[in-house]
């Protein structure tokens, strides 16, 4: 891990994600700039992202299905939706969908930098509750189990957290 | 199940017919005129008939009663006179002794004195029972010892039982008009006569003086018609054409005589003699306050008539006037409507536009932000020249992006126009497709379009025609926003006898059958609160009927709608938009649309 907050951003406007991309990278983002949402879901799976910054029109894949299945896939990944054309409707769904944050473009740096940093220390604090809680059920694991039971339950645990 | 449904079946209020043009109001105009003057006129005319039959007919028989009355006056005058002069021969019988009546200058004397009563009298004569003058007095002395045995007159008096005889007006021995009034008398068993002439000149004055009716004539006649009231030759005499039968009472009779004159004529039968007192006056005389009265009942009414016939005038112009400001108001408010409904799709097509918008005001915003950054000496990264025009390129570009999109929509919504001229409609629909192109694109839906070649021009409004497939566009992409298959929209045009059609297609949604009765109507939608108007259609129906088309549409549920709008191929070069709809009434078409 480099120390910087590793960005996917997935948008069908290349020069809008390109330039966003260098401005986010001069602020210690790791960007990852993709076209479609297809593209986005073979970058995910491809490497571990922190935040996904999702335009909600684009041909192919819309950004509602990218958001769902970044989501499903992995759990820890924090999904801001960034759109042209934003209405309450679709911010309350997207909200329920799991999205950190609904902006509308053009969207102030300020704005967009502080949703990114919220997003992400949001995704820390799960990342570390969670491993809290795993360390915490291998403590009693450990207390109570066989050496051979100890193994076995960290082995889940790891299949669970792998992210 | 496939929803059919042909526009031409439902009534769209408020909608479906156009203002009418100048050549309608004209017609109302002239028929208005027309039944306005009958409404008016016939019953002055028929009142004026009435009137005037009665009018006639009372004059008429006022004209007859006076006429019938101076005949019957002459009748009775000239009797009296004719019994004067029989009394008087009669007399001259009776008292003197006829041997002093053998004697001429005795009979000379009672002439005088007849003469003295009565200067008509000519001459007196003394008939021997057998018809021979033995004594004269009067001018014509050689007529002393003539046999008048043969004389119709003697043989008529000895023969009838009237003692005396009233003869026609006749020449006789003497070769001179006259009549005479003869007596008989039976002496010591023999019939003696006595006769006296009468100037026929004296009593046709009698005759024909005085009598109270103007340019009117009293005349006597005999049984033939023929006039004894001459002074002339009676040979020579006029003949009237008709006398009627004696014993008849006073009658009055039109007559033509034959000089062509018509007469309306009076008879009055003589007792003493076969006589009638004729009194004429020619009709065209007798029935001029008649002719006067129609002249005038003709002036008043032509008065009349021309009073009327501006007033209608005035009338009608004032009611046709109110109903074209009533139609103007009517069209006014429809084009209000219309304008509104453009707007109202515009505002649908608002999140569309707004995606289009904001995506290039974003790139603005960001190529702006880099520069900015660029300029900070925190991140240290001054830009190279190179990568500075690149983002002002970008920024330009993004900025002509937006400007495309707002003035394509602008030039939709600002135009007001209704001018009607051939088209093509190739361009219409490319126009439209490209504002919606981008959404389309965006929303996963292909377009296909399917235009046929060399299509003959419709007689449309463009903007209206731009319209009607937003609408129909709108429609189709709203119809498949939850449909997760296949977004295809497909537009179609080709020919269809005297049509020209442009098919919409979708994969959307459909329409039910509830839904499709009411498709039309305006404010009928089955989109969410503050998506659609309700509008779109019920406009779209009015501008095509307007435009002397049709809209069919037919749909199944879940695998989506087609409307096809059939336009008239346009036959004349231009025609103003404010001609009278022509829309034409098709009831059901070959594929057997079923009226909902």
């Amino acid at each position: 891990m480099s120390g910087k907050i590793r960005l996917l951003v997935v948008d069908d406007e290349e020069r809008f994600i390109n330039t966003l991309a260098k401005r986010l990278s001069l602020r210690d983002f790791d960007v990852t700039p993709v076209t479609s949402g297809e593209a986005a879901l073979e970058a995910a799976s491809r490497q571990e992202f922190d935040l996904a910054l999702v335009d909600l029109k684009m041909p192919g894949m819309s950004g509602e299905d990218v958001l769902k299945t970044l989501k499903a896939k992995h759990p820890f990944i924090e999904v801001i939706i960034l759109t042209g054309h934003g209405s309450i409707d679709s911010a309350v769904q997207c909200t329920r969908a799991g999205s950190y944050g609904y902006l509308q473009k053009p969207c102030e740096t300020e704005e967009l930098l502080e949703v990114l940093k919220d997003a992400y220390q949001e995704r820390v604090q799960r990342k570390m509750n969670y491993s809290k809680e795993k360390i915490e059920a291998l403590m009693k694991a450990s207390s109570c189990e066989s050496p051979l039971g100890i193994l076995r339950k960290l082995k889940e645990l790891e299949a669970e957290g792998s992210d | 199940m496939i929803n059919r449904l042909n526009a031409d079946d439902i009534a769209s209020p408020y909608l479906d017919d156009r203002a009418h043009g100048a050549e309608y109001f004209n017609q109302i105009r002239r028929r208005l005129r027309w039944q306005l003057l009958v409404a008016y006129i016939t019953p002055l005319l028929l009142l004026s008939a009435v009137f005037h039959y009665q009018y006639t007919i009372t004059l008429r028989q006022e004209i007859e009663t006076h006429l019938k009355s101076v005949a019957e006056n002459k009748r009775n005058t000239v009797s009296l006179f004719l019994q004067e002069r029989v009394a008087n021969v009669k007399s001259a019988f009776h008292f003197e002794s006829l041997p002093l009546l053998f004697s001429s200058k005795q009979l000379g004397r009672v002439l005088e004195d007849m003469q003295k009563e009565s200067a008509t009298f000519v001459d007196l004569g003394l008939f021997s029972p057998d018809g021979k003058l033995i004594a004269y007095a009067g001018p014509f002395t050689r007529l002393l010892g003539k046999d008048y045995s043969e004389e119709s007159w003697f043989r008529q008096l000895m023969k009838q039982k009237k003692e005396y005889y009233i003869s026609d007006v006749y020449l006789g021995f003497r070769h001179q008009p006259h009549f005479i009034v003869a007596a008989r008398k039976l002496i010591d068993g023999e019939m003696w006569s006595l006769r006296a002439s009468v100037d026929p000149k004296r009593f046709s004055e009698f005759v024909t003086s005085a009598i109270l009716l103007k340019k009117g004539e009293a005349l006597i006649a005999n049984r033939k018609g023929e006039l004894q009231t001459t002074t002339g030759d009676p040979e020579q005499r006029e003949v009237l054409t008709w006398v009627p039968a004696k014993g008849v009472d006073t009658k009055v009779q039109e007559v033509k005589e034959k000089n062509t004159i018509t007469y309306l004529k009076a008879y009055a039968w003589l007792t003493e003699t076969d006589w009638t007192v004729v009194v004429r006056i020619p009709t065209e005389i007798a029935y001029a306050p008649i002719k006067r009265a129609r002249m005038i009942s003709i002036g008043v009414l032509t008065f009349a008539f021309a009073l009327l016939f501006v007033f209608v005038q005035r009338r009608t112009r004032k009611i046709v006037w109110r109903l074209e400001s009533a139609d103007r108001a009517k069209e006014e408010m429809r084009s209000q409507l219309f304008n509104a409904a453009k707007l109202a799709s515009v505002g649908e097509m608002a999140t569309g536009i707004a995606h289009e918008i904001n995506n290039p005001l974003a790139i603005i915003y960001e190529e702006a932000g880099l520069i900015k950054d660029s300029l900070d000496p925190e991140f240290g990264q001054e830009m190279s020249k190179k990568e500075l025009e690149e983002s002002l390129k970008n920024i330009v570009d993004a900025t002509m992006r937006g400007r495309s999109i707002t003035s394509k929509l602008l030039a939709f919504a600002r135009k007001h126009d209704v001018e009607v001229e051939p088209t093509e409609v190739d361009p219409i629909i490319n126009r439209v497709i490209s504002i919606k192109q981008r959404e389309f694109e965006v929303s996963g839906i292909a377009v296909e379009k399917r235009l046929a070649a060399n299509l003959p021009k419709v007689l449309v409004n463009s903007n209206q025609m731009e319209q009607v497939l937003l609408n129909l566009l709108n429609n189709s992409s709203d119809a498949m926003e939850t449909v997760t298959g296949t977004r295809r929209i497909s537009v179609t045009t080709g020919q269809q006898a005297e049509d020209i059609f442009i098919a919409v297609q979708d994969t959307g949604c459909g329409v039910s059958a509830e839904q499709m009765e009411k498709i039309f109507f305006p404010f009928f939608t089955t989109k969410k609160v503050g998506k659609g108007t309700g509008l779109g259609l019920a406009i779209s129906y009015g501008i095509v009927k307007a435009a002397g088309g049709r809209i069919e549409v037919s749909s199944e549920i879940g695998k989506g709608s087609t409307f096809v709008i059939f336009l008239p191929i346009a036959k004349e070069k231009r025609i103003s938009s404010r001609e009278p709809s022509t829309g034409r009434a098709e009831k059901s078409n070959d594929n057997g649309n079923r009226r909902l």
